[in-house]
Formats: C-alpha cells, structure tokens, sequence
C-alpha cells in the first residue's frame, strides 16, 4: 500500500458472499461522503478493491450492479475506480471484456509454472494452474489493465530457479508483483524463520539481476528497488516510511466511519480511534494518534546496519506497524534489509562504480 | 569496472526525469508511476 492510497477514502469489501448488495449501500453512505469531504476536501477519490476469498464467486452481475449503484449513489466529483484481486479461475471472455468497459484493475494470483503453483488447486484438487494462464491470455487480448501478482515462499525458491522464474513471468507477458509471504492467514503454519527470509532474499536478488541484465515484463518491486538504491529516492510504502503512525493526519476510514490507524487495522479496537461523525475535527484523532505513537515501540532491532535504514530511504520503524502487531517483527523488512545490502553492492561493482 | 547497460535502470531515470519536467511533487511522481504499473498495489489482498 502507498501512502497515497492512505490519501484516500479507502473501503474494504470483502465480505460481499451475499446474494444482495446491502453491504455495498452501507458503504455509500452520503453522510460520510460529507464528512470525510468536509475534513478532507484533498479526498476526491473512492477506490474500491475487491478481494475474499474469491471476489469473482459473486458473479459478473453483482459487479454490473455494483457499478450501477456507484454511479448512482457516489457524488459526482468523487472519482471512483475499482480493482480485484482475484485466483483468475472465473474469468472467462465476458468477465474480461466487462472489466475493460468499466476500467477495472485486475490483479490475478499466480506463483509460477505449475510445479510451483502447486498450492493452487480446486477444491478436487485439481489444479488451476492450466485455467489461471488461459484466463490471463483472455485479459491481455481484451486489453485490460492488470498484473500477476506471484506469493514468494520458502518452498518456491526450493523448487524452481530465478531464471525459470523470471523467463516463465517473461514469456506469459503480463506485469508482475512479487510478495513475501506473511506466515499469518492462508500462509499460518508455513516456517518463517530467518534462514527462510535469507533464502527469499538471495533468490529475489538472482530475479533482480536478471531483471536488470533483461527487462521484459515490468516488476514494481524491483523497480522501487531501482529508485531506492539507483536513483536515491525514498521508498513510497508506508511500510517504510511508517507514515501510519507518524504522520498526524493520515488514518483509515471504515465503511461505517470509524477511524484507524491504517485500513489495515480495522476491526482492532486498540488502534480504532472514533468514529467520524461524532467529532468535530480531526485533530482529536491526531491526538489520540500522537499518545499511541509516544508510547509505541517498534522493533528497530533489524534497522541496525540495513542498507535502507543507513541511507534513510526508510523511516527506520522497523517494517510494517501491522505486522509486528501480529507477529514482532516484520518478516518482509528482514528480506528487504538483505536483498538491499545484495543490491547496494553489484550496484557499486557493476552500475555505478 | 565500467558501468553496465540496463534497460530497467533506463527506464526509471526516463521516467523520473520526465515527472520532475512536469514539476510534480515528489507525492505525485509516485502515485503516478504506481499508477502507470497499473498493479493492484495492496499485497495483501493475495494473502487474507
């Protein structure tokens, strides 16, 4: 997440399994709109990203609907885009070419060949993998704007290459993200321990190498790498920077209008604030945020000799606030502090000596 | 050793370059080559 999407009105809606669209009207609440405009005349934008489970078990009409019920319901001069997070398995050619129509931004979840994805798989077991790779094909045709978003785990990088991860991502043609899987939800139960980060750390420095000696497809990952360690700037995610916490007038909306910390921590109460309807200004959230940013304590123990922290490309906070919530520590944190110290010396052997 | 070729270096000084002629702010340099990526840019919807 970038501290720009924090910018914005931000509505999670995850629980849309219902056969009607009631938890999509409590979303739109003109009220809210009002208020949020009120304290936030920079909000002028609703971003709606849709995810579960499996956002597209819903069916294409419950998006037709929705699609009709936003430009009803939302103000006009609040700009509304949608995106999806999706396992690509029931995309089929009208999906795609609804997508196009209505400018959806489509993010499907792939982790390599077959021999690779092999976590994902139908509930017979069978696997998706042929499906998943067909229905990608039918995005690129439609012309639908997305990426492939690949889970890194301490099992991928025992099982396949960085050059057959990277020339596989290459040849299927379609952007990429790579993630580090968080050993919390889906990944609970998967070992997460330090010798696994070093792992992911060596293996995304392998890809980012190749990417650098042969870019086909564009990696935002690597590309913020770029501009991290390359072009000196700052990286834009809150995990980073913890702009969450330090910055006094950012926080995330629920539907309802409570007021977090991050989007991220909705439904923790320890980090809810209010509510935005029963306040007259902002400011009593910002001091409720400055108390809990004074008595918080992040775990800064990896920060010690990182090439970010050294280069102040971060804030130094030790990683997401979320994840050393849940965990302690930030597992993706210990794998950027090595794959950056990698990349900060081939940069000075072989770019920019 | 001399410095190497990389279109994916190239690429992002091209585009820094052209953002910072269009006199954005630094804010806006991001949001928009976010944009440009066009990636669903919260990881953790792959995750919970």
């Amino acid at each position: 997440m970038t501290e720009e999407t924090l910018n914005k009105i931000f509505v999670s809606t995850a629980d849309i399994f219902s056969d009607n669209l009631n938890n999509l009207k409590d979303t739109l609440p003109s009220d809210y709109f009002n208020n949020v405009k009120k304290y936030h005349p920079r909000y002028l934008s609703l971003e709606y990203t849709w995810h579960g489970g499996e956002p597209l078990l819903a069916g294409q009409e419950f998006y037709a609907r929705a699609i009709e019920m936003q430009s009803c319901l939302i103000p006009k001069e609040i700009h509304t885009s949608n995106k999806i997070q999706t396992n690509g398995t029931l995309i089929n050619k009208s999906v795609a070419n609804f997508f196009k129509k209505n400018n959806f931004v489509v993010g499907v979840s792939l982790d390599g060949p077959e021999y690779v994805n092999k976590n994902r798989v139908y509930r017979n077991k069978k696997s998706s993998f042929a499906d998943v790779v067909a229905n990608i094909k039918l995005l690129q045709k439609a012309e639908v704007t997305h990426g492939v978003l690949a889970t890194i785990t301490p099992d991928t990088v025992k099982n396949i290459t960085p050059a057959e991860f990277m020339s596989f991502f290459g040849e299927l043609g379609s952007n990429l993200q790579v993630n580090v899987f968080y050993p919390v939800g889906r990944g609970l139960g998967l070992s997460c321990k330090k010798s696994d980060s070093q792992e992911i750390a060596k293996f995304l420095f392998d890809c980012f190498k190749i990417y650098l000696e042969n870019k086909t497809i564009t990696i935002k990952d690597f590309d913020s790498y770029i501009d991290a360690l390359f072009l000196n700037q700052k990286l834009p995610y809150c995990r980073y920077t913890g702009s969450c916490i330090t910055k006094e007038n950012m926080f995330g909306f629920d539907y309802n209008g409570d007021v977090y910390l991050c989007n991220r921590f909705i439904g923790l109460d320890k980090y809810k604030f209010g509510n935005i309807n029963e306040v007259q200004s902002l400011n009593e959230f910002s001091d409720k945020k400055q108390k809990l940013y004074k008595n918080y304590k992040p775990n800064k123990k990896n920060c010690i000799s990182c090439q970010m922290a050294k280069n102040e490309i971060c804030g130094q906070m030790g990683g997401c606030i979320f994840a050393q919530e849940l965990l302690g520590y930030d597992p993706l944190c210990l794998v950027t502090k090595q794959l950056s110290q990698n990349i900060a010396q081939y940069k000075k052997e072989y770019y920019m000596p | 050793m001399g410095a190497k070729e990389s279109k994916a270096i190239r690429d992002r000084v091209e585009n820094y370059n052209k953002v910072r002629e269009l006199g954005l702010t630094k804010d806006e340099v991001y949001y928009n080559l976010l944009r440009k990526n066009a990636h669903a840019e919260d990881e953790y919807a792959d995750k919970y």
